[in-house]
């Protein structure tokens, strides 16, 4: 299977990699060449008047075109139309809320023309768990997304970035800018469990692990994505808590052979980031700092202090090398330089003060391209779909090897075997290359990392590798340290087989198999770095030898996770009397997942240009050669069923329900039933509705259910297991072995976390269908969440998760769209959504610990909350900072606040130590006299509530315009509520002296003279610095922001010149742009959409996506 | 509905049941690469393996420098840690009183302390308990282990003797007194001597467990803690009385037992290996002993016979993990009140011995003093080595190994200027890959306990005592130096204090080992030795020694000051009276609190009935 699955990918690269967009350049010209207006045949004037077909009214403003010309009219305010035409052409006649008619003239002069009322929407037949429904009788919370969402918007990583502030009720966030590892994260209607948070997603019938594995999935394939956002989601039962996404991917449609070619190419170019300080700046800054640590006397022997004087007054060269110095003798304590000491550092051979900002140096813009093709056909017993794609994702670091390749391959295909069996077959091979530096986040100088200091520069003079002491250059660390090629493939094969026992009875049977394997290639390289004369060697990083995390090695990993599933459903439908419709559904099924990873790594390679696990230089001795295995498994039993009823169309219940079995849980507690009953009233189908003209639908809907969550749980949770360690303590003459229990207690009794689900919503759809929309609130109460119990330590292990918590969840979601049509040619349709949600941890198991900054879980409160002090302004004169002083800080007093104690100076005398004027003054809220951080509800000290970090009030505003070829597309996304606390020292400036520092101070400084300013005085390191940065109401920013989420203009080559070259159906060049606009208040410098912890790879910056692309359709 | 022929519906309920039966059995599945409980302990090989955990617990060489015990925050250094300063607040969680784990292995003091208590559930129901003995008896010392540090820490903690659940009621009970952990302590350390092997030697396959000498040492560290913190707290006589024998028994037994001797001395050399061969240096060279190239003369881990409890490392199988060479060799601040500590070669004290050549030249202090101050400090002008770079090469002192040292006439201009050597390696090693292994407990730790029990016990000792113990240790380099032994007459002549030279002694053979800091606690003058007069003087009130702040070097009127090479960058420092340079601007504020940590807050939340210590609420 690898292999032919790797030919295939292969030769697909080949063909994509080697066509760009050359020969489609050519073709639009060819095309623009044949271009000749039509010549006109003998015509007439034809007069008519266009009805509505239910009420009988006039309709005014229809659009009457005459087909394949550009000739067309409007009807009046009396629904009447003239227009001009040759008997043998079609009228095409259109309105929105109206179903479009077609009528040829012929011999005729006076047209009655009826329409009829449709919703097209109502109609759309919608992917449900195990079924489908039409829209209008759709009694459950289903939010869908068509294939549009996915077309102009350049390439995709993950489909689920392309859902930013397009459904309500969904949230989307992104968590890094690194191509292949962007790690969206899917929320459906806020938080409702501590225990993972993602819905459940299922592509074409079969479960995914997670919205990662979407990664691989061509954004073109897909045909449409439905979310189950409310009880109807209990369908599936045990998984169902978060919502459902159900992804379909697109399959034939008309009966003719449709090629589609789609190609894009888009640059990245660099946004929102952190500005750093550098040069004389830096060192102006720094020794204003330091200056005022010292109380104002500078310290001259303080090293930093002596580093500092040479930013402001750098050597004319930029640099020196102590080693050239007379009397070096392998430090440079006690040297001087043209007269000026040397900074004392032990171990450094020079100093370089150029004004280097790492963040430029290591991420620039990048261009990432995509071509898409597929062929799709429909015979009268088959249809077939083929489709390839091919994705470069550039990325912004411009150093080693780097990037997200995506190459895939998939036929959808089903054949009809006779009038009563039908088999449908989805095959997708994907393969996603992610890869990317091995040194990454090396120390605390890595690309990912805080950066050290200004004035290092990234390579020597003759371009080697520049480390200062152990402070070792990022970009050669990327560009040297060797590369981690993850090589993901996956098979994805479904087959459903349809018989049609009886003609309202049919049975399904599907078969899902999506096998994922990741191949992992990882060497790291050990760097010699150089002084920056580049004659001295400094270190190697990683070292040459050695077994340490920070050695040289090369190391393979497969990890292997196939999951299988298997479905049998009986379905049967009828109506009767025209007034009773009845479907019934019933099914059982079988998952399993048996993951199984194992690994090898060699320290000491032969070569290191040739990595090889067979070229470890073979040794003695042990930790040469590490390997590693873990393999697992669970499954899950299910039966589930359905039950709809509809009465007129009018009425309108159904009720679904499944019974899960896990192998996580011990025998006695395997099973337990889901459900969710909902309803739905068409009000406007009542007779008393048919008079109130302006309404063309409005609808009531409810449900209420329970879903489950299974979240939390280990995969063997209820046996207790012991685990083997190798390399312990050295006794006799070799590390020994030990076995040790498992970390955690044995849990039999524990279940399924419960989650109580109700909504309530009203759609609507008003003056023929213009503005539609639609209303929900809802409510999600997790009654046995489950939580890690906190015991007290004496415990000696982890307390089981046990269902003790309870999470409540409510919010509201609504969508308003406005679609209309301005002329002849202009529609256009105008879409708000927002979702708003709260929660708060009714029970957390009694506990109810407390601490300053972001708390996950404090019972009483929302998920992810931040709590710190009340600031209490900033202090201006000496006599309110006795006062402060006397009153939080006397003297023998201890705080946890980080407020300094004064205390004597011994230099300058008689000087007390402590805060400043331009320092904070927090408040004392619970009034007892002191400053505290409290440690849990019940003693908060003077700790308040600031917020959470999960965003509220989220929001989109989709645009459409359409003239003639011309379309107009636009998004705006945002968040209207969120509180934000970044972790990282570049929140604190000079509050890390080894780390780059951020520049959002400037000029915003407290000083006597600026009593307003922003930030309080400048330190250096901890101490004061800690004191006034910690979180705060002055220091928590707000995170709220809108956004330009995207913008395209795209033009389609008019219908006539399609028919005049008849090997092209439709011909589409768009210009796309993401993220290129936004405001918000944050003023750290991050990116709005930045994590609050801001580590790793959530550093890589966000980037603004510039596209241009064509779609084609043969 | 009705029309549905009953072959169809027989059809669906066949497949269904076919569905659940298969279901559930597919539903079964057990863990794939862990063992189970169950099958395991069936044998006393099981008990042994789950026992070799235990050895992972004791200090070592990443940890010994910066937990609570470490130097860092005793009076030898300027700075010093918050715990030393006494600036420490109360923390939500800390490393010790927790139950943590780092992958499968338990780091937190309660999740080691339930380690033991599984292996003893699971050996009380064992069919031969003969055949574990060894096992239990490694249980209970290393229960014995963790409780001591708990002890030393927090004072009293709840006694937890038996797997607990999250039922137990002893999870919210209050504290043991600190009687009761000392009790607790004592007999699980009684308990286990007897099923412990008598002796182990280097090269057997067990070298490196616990033995019943091992045991009894370390009772005679908990013996002599207890007794001398409750003497000095105005205790109950009568208990103080009984720990302090309890630890002149045990520390003599180890002594009497023969099986341990000082590094460098002939006596460790009649146990095997040769020591002697080191000479002065004979003491440095123990502390970073590794393979044969790791010290000039060839000599091997076999010849080490001072180490009695000992955390093993080895340069191929087990390095340290840990860039020791690097963290002991910069950014110390070793304090002038500790280089005031080492006496001179005349056996007396700075301020009292005319050998003293005060402080003119960088060199001048360093004159006619305690080998060890050698051993221990940088000295200026010496030549050092160190580690990945700037190893030696043969020994020789060689114009290539002098181009290679780390420093080349040493300049002591950097931090307080006194700088510390020990635990820094020589030979050619790449950082982390370090392989000395770490004197948990060493015999010279033994003979000052049995030293200082006898005098506390006795408010006097023999000089036969001071021989067989104090005198070893101090001697151990200092006899070519031609110094005297600490006697009774001695004292008397110079009107010496005996107490204090006891003291003195202990902290300059245990400097940085992690003693200083316990034992000024159990002495109970940490807040005169920490708060006031910091880099003062033991005799009489020798303003020179004096300061009121944490000092380095002397500056003013000095080499650092007048040249040559003068130190100009601290020029602008404040300095105190004497001139010497000030480590520390604000002052410490170490008070009758800070004796003991305080309970984590998030543990006295979840369960008050631990009660904070005095201070603390």
């Amino acid at each position: 299977m690898k292999n032919y699955q790797l030919a295939i990918m292969r030769s697909l690269h080949r063909l994509l990699k080697n066509g760009h967009f050359r020969p489609f350049y050519s073709f639009f010209f060819l095309l623009m060449a044949f271009y000749s207006p039509a010549i006109g045949q003998s015509s007439k004037t034809i007069t008519g008047i266009v009805l509505d077909e239910t009420k009988g009214e006039p309709v005014a403003g229809v659009n009457i075109t005459i087909k394949d010309s550009q000739k067309g009219t409007i009807t009046d305010a009396k629904g009447r139309f003239s227009i001009s035409a040759s008997p043998g052409s079609v009228l095409v006649i259109s309105n929105v809320g109206f179903k479009t008619t077609e009528i040829t003239v012929g011999n005729r002069t006076t047209l009655n023309i009826r329409l009829s009322v449709v919703n097209e929407q109502l109609n759309d037949v919608i992917v449900v768990g195990y079924g489908v429904q039409r829209k209008a009788t759709l009694s459950g919370s289903v939010a869908v997304v068509n294939a549009k969402t996915f077309e102009n918007r350049g390439p995709i990583a993950n489909p689920v970035a392309a859902l930013q502030g397009q459904v309500p009720g969904v949230i989307v966030t992104r968590t890094s800018a690194q191509p292949g590892r962007e790690n969206w994260q899917l929320q459906i209607r806020g938080a409702t469990s501590t225990n993972t948070q993602e819905p459940l997603i299922i592509l074409d019938g079969v479960a995914l692990q997670n919205s990662g594995e979407l990664n691989s999935i061509n954004p073109a394939d897909i045909d449409n994505i439905s979310f189950l956002k409310d009880a109807s989601a209990a369908i599936y039962g045990a998984r169902a808590a978060f919502g459902v996404v159900l992804v379909s991917t697109k399959r034939a449609k008309s009966d003719k052979v449709t090629v589609e070619y789609r190609g894009s190419v888009s640059r990245k170019l660099l946004a929102l980031q952190p500005d750093l300080l550098v040069g004389k700046q830096y060192g102006l800054d720094f020794t204003t700092a330091l200056n005022n640590d010292n109380y104002g006397i500078p310290n001259t022997a303080q090293n930093v202090y002596i580093l500092a004087q040479y930013f402001i007054n750098p050597p004319d060269s930029g640099w020196f090398d102590v080693t050239t110095i007379p009397g070096y003798n392998g430090t440079t304590t006690g040297l001087f330089y043209n007269g000026r000491p040397v900074p004392p550092f032990g171990d450094v051979k020079d100093f370089t003060f150029f004004p280097t900002n790492m963040q430029k140096i290591l991420f620039g813009n990048a261009t990432s391209t995509e071509h898409s093709l597929s062929i799709s056909g429909r015979t009268e017993k088959q249809g077939y779909r083929i489709s390839m794609s091919y994705l470069n994702d550039g990325s912004q670091l411009r150093w080693g090897l780097n990037g997200n390749n995506r190459y895939t391959l998939r036929l959808n295909h089903d054949y009809t075997l006779s009038s009563k069996t039908k088999l449908e077959t989805n095959i997708s091979l994907e393969k996603n290359d992610i890869f990317q530096p091995t040194v990454m986040g090396g120390g605390n100088y890595g690309v990912t990392s805080q950066y050290a200091n200004t004035g290092k520069p990234a390579f020597t003079k003759d371009g080697k590798p520049y480390a200062w002491g152990g402070v070792y250059s990022a970009a050669a660390q990327a560009e040297y340290g060797g590369a981690n090629k993850e090589y993901n493939s996956r098979v994805l094969i479904n087959t459903r087989f349809t018989y049609n026992i009886l003609k309202h009875l049919s049975f399904t049977g599907t078969a899902g198999y999506n096998a994922a394997f990741t191949d992992i290639k990882i060497q790291q390289k050990s760097i010699q770095f150089y002084t920056y004369s580049g004659l001295l060697p400094v270190n190697s990083y990683p070292s040459a030898g050695g077994v340490s995390g920070t050695s040289a090695y090369y190391q393979r990993q497969l990890n292997k996770d196939p999951y299988y599933n298997m479905i049998g459903q009986f379905e049967y439908h009828n109506s009767f009397k025209a007034m009773h419709d009845i479907n019934i559904m019933a099914g059982a099924s079988y998952e399993r997942d048996e993951y199984d990873s194992y690994n090898t790594k060699t320290f000491n390679l032969g070569n290191e240009n040739l990595p090889s696990l067979g070229l470890g230089i073979s040794s003695s001795s042990a930790g040469f050669v590490t390997n590693g295995e873990t393999q697992n498994h669970y499954a899950l039993g299910s039966y589930f069923s359905r039950v709809r009823y509809g009465y007129k169309n009018k009425y309108l219940l159904e009720a679904v329900g499944r019974y899960d079995g896990s192998s996580k849980f011990i025998q006695e507690n395997r099973w337990k039933a889901f459900y969710g009953v909902s309803g739905a009233w068409r009000i406007s189908q009542e007779s008393f509705m048919q008079d109130v003209k302006f309404v063309n639908e409005l609808k009531l809907r409810a449900s209420f259910g329970q879903t489950g969550n299974q979240g939390g749980i280990g995969l063997y949770d209820y046996v207790q297991s012991l685990n083997v360690n190798t390399g312990g303590a050295f006794l006799g003459s070799a590390t020994s072995i030990s076995v040790t229990t498992t970390p955690g207690l044995v849990s039999l009794n524990r279940t399924w976390e419960t989650v109580q689900n109700k909504n309530l919503a009203l759609d609507f759809s008003v003056l023929h269908s213009r503005l539609s929309g639609t209303f929900e609130v809802f409510r999600k109460e997790n009654i046995n969440m489950l939580l890690g119990q906190s015991f007290p330590a004496a415990l000696g292990a982890t307390a089981p998760a046990a269902n003790i918590g309870e999470l409540k969840t409510w919010g509201w979601e609504g969508v308003l769209t406005w679609s209309d049509r301005i002329g002849k040619d202009l529609t256009f349709s105008v879409s708000v959504n927002m979702t708003d949600n709260q929660n708060k941890l009714v029970h957390y198991g009694g506990a109810n610990v407390l601490s300053a900054g972001y708390n996950s879980t404090v019972e009483g409160y929302s998920l992810g909350s931040y709590f710190g002090l009340k600031y209490d302004g900033r202090i201006q004169e000496q006599k309110t900072l006795d006062a402060y002083n006397a009153k939080y800080a006397p003297t023998g007093s201890t705080n946890n606040v980080s407020l300094p104690i004064p205390a004597p100076l011994a230099n300058p005398p008689g000087q007390l130590s402590g805060l400043r004027p331009g320092d904070n003054m927090f408040k004392d809220v619970n009034g007892d006299g002191k400053l505290s951080i409290g440690t849990s509800t019940t003693n908060p000290g003077d700790l308040i509530y600031l917020g959470r970090d999960d965003p509220r009030y989220s929001y989109g505003i989709n645009l459409g315009l359409q003239w003639k070829g011309i379309d107009f597309y636009t998004i705006f996304q945002g968040v209207a509520k969120r509180t934000i606390f970044r972790d990282g020292t570049w929140r604190i400036p000079f509050g890390n002296l080894s780390n780059a520092q951020s520049s959002f101070y400037r000029g915003k400084l407290w000083s006597p003279e600026n009593p307003n300013g922003t930030y309080p005085n400048l330190h250096s390191g901890g101490g004061i610095n800690t004191y006034n940065y910690q979180i705060s109401s002055w220091s928590v920013e707000n995170g709220a922001y809108i956004r330009l989420k995207n913008l395209v203009i795209g033009y389609t080559l008019p219908e006539q010149i399609m028919k005049k070259i008849k090997a092209i159906q439709k011909f589409r060049i768009y210009f796309s742009g993401s993220d290129l606009w936004e405001s918000s208040h944050i003023h750290d410098g991050w990116d709005p959409e930045t994590t609050r912890t801001a580590v790793n790879n959530e550093r890589f910056p966000f980037y603004r996506y510039v596209t241009f692309g064509v779609n084609a359709t043969f | 509905m009705k029309k549905v022929p009953v072959k169809y519906i027989l059809l669906l309920s066949g497949l269904l049941i076919l569905l659940t039966v298969s279901c559930n059995k597919g539903l079964n599945l057990k863990p794939l690469d862990q063992l189970s409980d169950v099958s395991s302990f069936a044998s006393p090989n099981d008990f042994k393996l789950f026992a070799n955990q235990y050895y992972g617990f004791m200090k070592n060489l990443t940890n010994f420098n910066s937990d609570a015990h470490s130097d860092g925050n005793s009076d030898l250094y300027g700075g010093g840690g918050a715990v030393g300063s006494g600036t420490n607040t109360v923390p939500t969680t800390d490393g010790t009183w927790n139950s943590n784990y780092s992958g499968n292995l338990p780091t937190g003091a309660w999740s080691r302390i339930r380690a033991t208590n599984y292996l003893l559930a699971k050996a009380a129901t064992y069919s031969k308990p003969a055949d574990i003995a060894q096992y239990v008896a490694e249980a209970r010392f290393f229960r014995a282990y963790l409780y001591f540090d708990l002890l030393q820490q927090y004072g009293g903690a709840p006694i937890v003797d038996k797997l607990l659940d999250p039922t137990s009621p002893a999870l919210f009970g209050a504290r043991s007194s600190r009687d009761s952990v000392v009790d607790f302590i004592i007999a699980d350390l009684q308990a286990a001597i007897p099923g412990l092997p008598a002796s182990l030697v280097y090269g057997s396959p067990d070298y490196g467990r616990i033995t019943q000498t091992a045991a009894q040492a370390f009772l005679s560290r908990v013996a002599l803690y207890e007794g001398t913190w409750q003497k000095f707290r105005a205790g109950n006589a009568t208990r103080y009385n009984a720990l302090l024998d309890m630890a002149i028994t045990a520390s003599n037994s180890v002594i009497n037992s023969h099986q341990y001797a000082l590094f460098g001395t002939a006596a460790s050399n009649a146990l095997g290996g040769n020591s002697t061969i080191l000479g002065d240096s004979a003491q440095k060279y123990m502390f970073i002993l590794e393979n044969p190239k790791s010290n000039p003369a060839g000599v091997t881990k076999s010849a080490n016979h001072e180490y009695i409890i000992t955390y093993r490392y080895d340069d191929v199988l087990k390095p340290a993990g840990t860039n020791i060479n690097h963290v002991m060799s910069t950014g110390f601040q070793v304090g002038r009140k500790f280089v005031n500590m080492y006496l001179c070669k005349d056996g007396l004290p700075v301020e009292k011995s005319p050998l003293f050549q005060g402080y003119a030249a960088w060199t001048s202090e360093y004159q006619n003093r305690d080998r060890r101050a050698w051993y221990n400090l940088n000295i200026p002008y010496q030549s050092y080595w160190s580690g990945n770079a700037n190893y030696r090469i043969d020994w020789s002192g060689s114009a290539a190994e002098l181009l290679n040292a780390s420093a080349v006439s040493y300049n002591p201009n950097l931090g307080s200027g006194y700088h510390s050597q020990k635990w820094n390696s020589e030979r050619h090693v790449a950082d982390n890959f370090e392989a000395e292994d770490y004197p948990v407990l060493r015999y010279a730790e033994v003979l000052l306990n049995y030293a200082e029990a006898v005098f506390e016990r006795n408010g006097t000792i023999a000089d036969a005592d001071l021989d067989k113990s104090l005198n070893l240790v101090r001697l151990r380099i200092n006899v070519t130096n031609g110094m005297p032994p600490l006697s009774n007459a001695f004292v008397t002549a110079n009107s010496l204090d005996m107490r204090t030279e006891i003291r003195r002694e202990r902290t300059i053979e245990l400097y940085m080992e992690g003693f200083r800091i316990d034992d000024l606690k159990r002495w109970h003058n940490a807040i005169t030795e920490l708060g006031v007069n910091v880099g003062g003087s033991a005799y009489g009130n020798a303003s020179q020694f004096v300061s009121s702040w944490p000092v380095g070097i002397k500056y003013t009127g000095t080499q650092y000051q007048n040249g040559p090479s003068p130190w100009t960058a601290v020029a602008s420092q404040a300095r105190d009276a004497n001139g010497c340079i000030i480590l520390d601007q604000a002052a410490r504020q170490f008070s009758e609190k800070n004796y003991l940590l305080p309970i984590p807050a998030s543990q006295l939340a979840l369960n008050p009935a631990l009660m904070q210590n005095p201070g603390w609420q």
